[in-house]
């Protein structure tokens, strides 16, 4: 792969990009006063581009704040996005069967729900996601019922297939969120989000409330699931090692923009970002005799209202030099598929796990 | 490190709690029996459910109601220290005192401090940080006062309660140890005004502003991202190596107890299954369920190939229909038909040290 001129790959590689994501930003206005001026904005989701493949997962990492699931979020317009563009290749959306390339954001009412139809979510909170008035049969029946989907018997089997896919009984159909331990509701939250046959499934921290035998099955679940229906994922969690179990590549995000983005193996084994390494240090291992240098980051992380200048993480950072005060760094691509944000990315030999 | 160093400190023996609630009697912990010795760390890990947290709060005789300490003996090796001599152990059993006696209030918080799972919640919201750790110090700190005798030179020591101004600077003192930047000014920020990270670290300044002989830590740090988390594991064991503070360290995450805890004890369903040196359950796992529990997690760094995680099957039983035999026979890879859902097994030392309950190590 090595061999082919750049160009070329970049050509072939977006053949077989789902969804690529250029620019995005979302600024959340700080109001003050009687009149609500706006006097500055939250940027929790800085300038980030990312691309997804067919069938492949994409893990956001970060530390809480740093955007990963409002980036997630402002993908399907859950949150208006304020700048930047989303391009997604759209079955519904094209014709004779053919994939047609659109921009979410400037789609109209009608149209985004036509896409909302292929992408869909599994959200963190097993309980919080899930109206407790309803059943499960009603609660997986729900997006078929809002695109004009729900034809009563056929309907039914649909979804006590779907139950029996994710690992429930048919004779849960009638019960409601309640009668559930977590990860059997996590387990109603995917089912829902597989009514419409979707192509892609944004995952917001799925398996981050749920205990470590329940989590390996959720994971395993994701992964069987992906496998029969040609699922991408976009993976959003905090937690590197499963972020690295079910991911084909990884992205990690600070302060709003993103650091590097690198095949999973390649990111873990070889950061380029000073951050990378860090973060990766900072996980303990589920090993006695591992003895780790561990990276301390000073501070906390950076306020996304008022970031410092240059590159958001110098302060934080132990190879900063003046020029990661001063100039906010080029996000590039230095390796086929790694590319990374770091002005010393060239000259640095990180440690990776 | 050596044998000859342990000094137990808590000695639980036998306990068992149970829930009288509505639909039965739930057996949160049944059997129970473990101990925390002086200066050491015991990590306690297990699923949701499995009463590791209430064993907790049995140790500070805080169950809440309906629970009932029903079976067993807490007994706690009480050092007074009077200045200048080191103390004489007051042996007793924590859970004859008085839940609402002066005996368990000195100890809760004072020589026994805790750190709960969720700081937004732990925390009043109305009062700054400062505030909170002042309560804890006014309420047990005591600071000897010096009479100095006018005839006879002689000594008195007393003890008084601390000043505003010096739990103040105490506060201070402690939110500066546990690395929250600019403390003077932190001292009166109110949690909402603090991270989640910076108000863990103020729950951890509480439970250590006394200066405790232990520390219950339940789930410190499961709230957290991993950069705040190596920070305020590393406090902990600074804290622990100046003043021989032992640590009971509640995790359901195995990577954190493996670089925290000296000795495991893996619990399920309110039973110890298992338990020994940190490096004999990691590496050489005897129990069914803790080689389960230790498969399950994705591991850092290890090559992918794509394959799935052991996992394991079903759920835990319904404490109000737990299974016969061994709890775990219903979930266990290696279930013997015929015994395990007939005999109960019993606590077995398998190896040196290492003990588990499971019928894999008994004869037929």
């Amino acid at each position: 792969m090595a061999a082919v001129p750049q160009t070329q790959t970049n050509q072939v590689k977006s053949e077989t990009h789902l969804l690529e994501v250029k620019g995005l930003k979302k600024y959340f206005p700080i109001q003050k006063g009687l009149l609500r001026r706006t006097v500055g904005n939250v940027k929790a989701v800085d300038d980030v581009n990312f691309f997804v493949r067919e069938g492949e997962t994409l893990g956001l990492v970060g530390e809480s704040g740093c955007g990963k699931s409002t980036a997630g979020r402002s993908i399907i317009r859950l949150y208006e996005p304020t700048a930047g563009e989303v391009l997604f290749r759209s079955r519904n959306l094209g014709s004779d069967g053919k994939t047609k390339l659109v921009n979410l954001l400037d789609l109209n009412h009608a149209e985004m729900k036509q896409v909302r139809k292929e992408i869909s979510m599994v959200f963190q909170d097993p309980i919080n996601s899930l109206n407790p008035r309803m059943t499960v049969s009603d609660i997986v029946a729900e997006p078929m019922a809002i695109h004009g989907l729900d034809n009563g018997r056929e309907t039914e089997e649909v979804i006590i297939r779907l139950l029996e896919r994710v690992g429930l009984r048919p004779d849960h159909l009638r019960r409601y969120p309640h009668e559930f331990s977590g990860g059997q509701r996590q387990r109603i939250g995917i089912a829902r989000a597989l009514s419409l046959n979707p192509r892609l499934v944004i995952c917001d921290e799925p398996v981050s409330a749920l205990d470590v035998s329940i989590q390996a099955q959720t994971l395993n679940l994701l992964q069987d699931l992906q496998k029969d229906f040609n699922l991408s994922y976009i993976f959003v969690a905090h937690d590197l090692s499963v972020v690295q179990h079910i991911s084909d590549r990884v992205a990690v995000m600070y302060v709003g923009k993103v650091a590097e983005i690198a095949d999973a193996e390649e990111l873990y084994s070889h950061p380029l970002h000073p951050y990378t390494e860090a973060l990766l240090s900072a996980v303990p291992k589920a090993d006695p005799l591992y003895k780790s240098e561990r990276i301390v980051m000073q501070g906390d992380v950076a306020d996304p209202s008022n970031p410092p200048s240059g590159c958001y993480f110098h302060p934080r950072c132990r190879y900063a030099q003046d020029v990661c005060k001063l100039k906010t760094p080029e996000f590039r691509e230095l390796k086929p598929d790694h590319f990374v944000a770091c002005h010393r990315a060239e000259e640095l030999t990180l440690e990776g796990i | 490190m050596s044998e000859q160093l342990r000094e137990p400190l808590i000695e639980v023996k036998d306990l068992r709690v149970e829930f009288d609630v509505r639909a039965g009697i739930v057996k949160a912990v049944d059997g129970l029996t473990m101990t925390i010795n002086r200066g050491k760390t015991l990590g306690v890990i297990g699923e949701s459910g499995c009463g590791k947290s209430v064993t907790a709060r049995a140790i500070l005789n805080m169950i809440p109601k309906p629970g009932k300490i029903t079976q067993g003996e807490i007994i706690y090796h009480r050092r007074l220290t009077k200045e200048g001599q080191p103390g004489l152990d007051d042996v007793f059993d924590l859970t004859k005192t008085d839940p609402d006696g002066k005996i368990i209030r000195s100890i809760r918080g004072g020589e026994i401090g805790m750190i709960f799972q969720e700081p937004m919640s732990s925390l009043t919201p109305v009062y700054t940080a400062g505030a909170h750790i002042n309560e804890a110090i006014s309420l047990h700190h005591l600071t000897p006062v010096r009479k100095v005798g006018d005839q006879l030179a002689e000594q008195v020591m007393a003890h008084r309660k601390v000043t505003k101004e010096e739990a103040r600077e105490i506060a201070i003192n402690m939110l500066h140890r546990v690395g929250i930047p600019k403390p003077e000014e932190r001292v009166d920020s109110y949690p909402h005004q603090l991270s989640g990270g910076q108000r863990q670290r103020v729950m951890i300044a509480i439970a250590l502003s006394c200066e405790p002989a232990m520390l219950i830590a339940d789930e410190p740090t499961t709230a957290l991202d991993v950069s705040i988390e190596a920070q305020i594991l590393d406090i902990m064991r600074e804290l622990q190596e100046s003043s021989n503070m032992a640590i009971m360290f509640i995790t359901h995450n195995l990577g954190v107890i493996a670089s925290m805890a000296e000795e495991i004890v893996v619990m399920y369903m309110g039973k110890v299954v298992e338990q020994g040196k940190v490096i004999e359950i990691f590496r050489d796992p005897k129990h069914p369920y803790t080689q389960a529990l230790l498969k399950s997690i994705p591991t850092l760094g290890k090559k992918k190939t794509g394959e799935r995680l052991a996992s394991i099957a079903g759920m835990t039983p319904d404490p109000f229909n737990l299974p016969t035999g061994c709890v775990f026979h219903p979930r266990c890879p290696l279930f013997m038909a015929g015994r395990c859902d007939k005999i109960a097994p019993t606590w077995k030392e398998v190896s040196k040290d290492h003990y588990a309950s499971c019928l894999l190590y008994e004869e037929a």
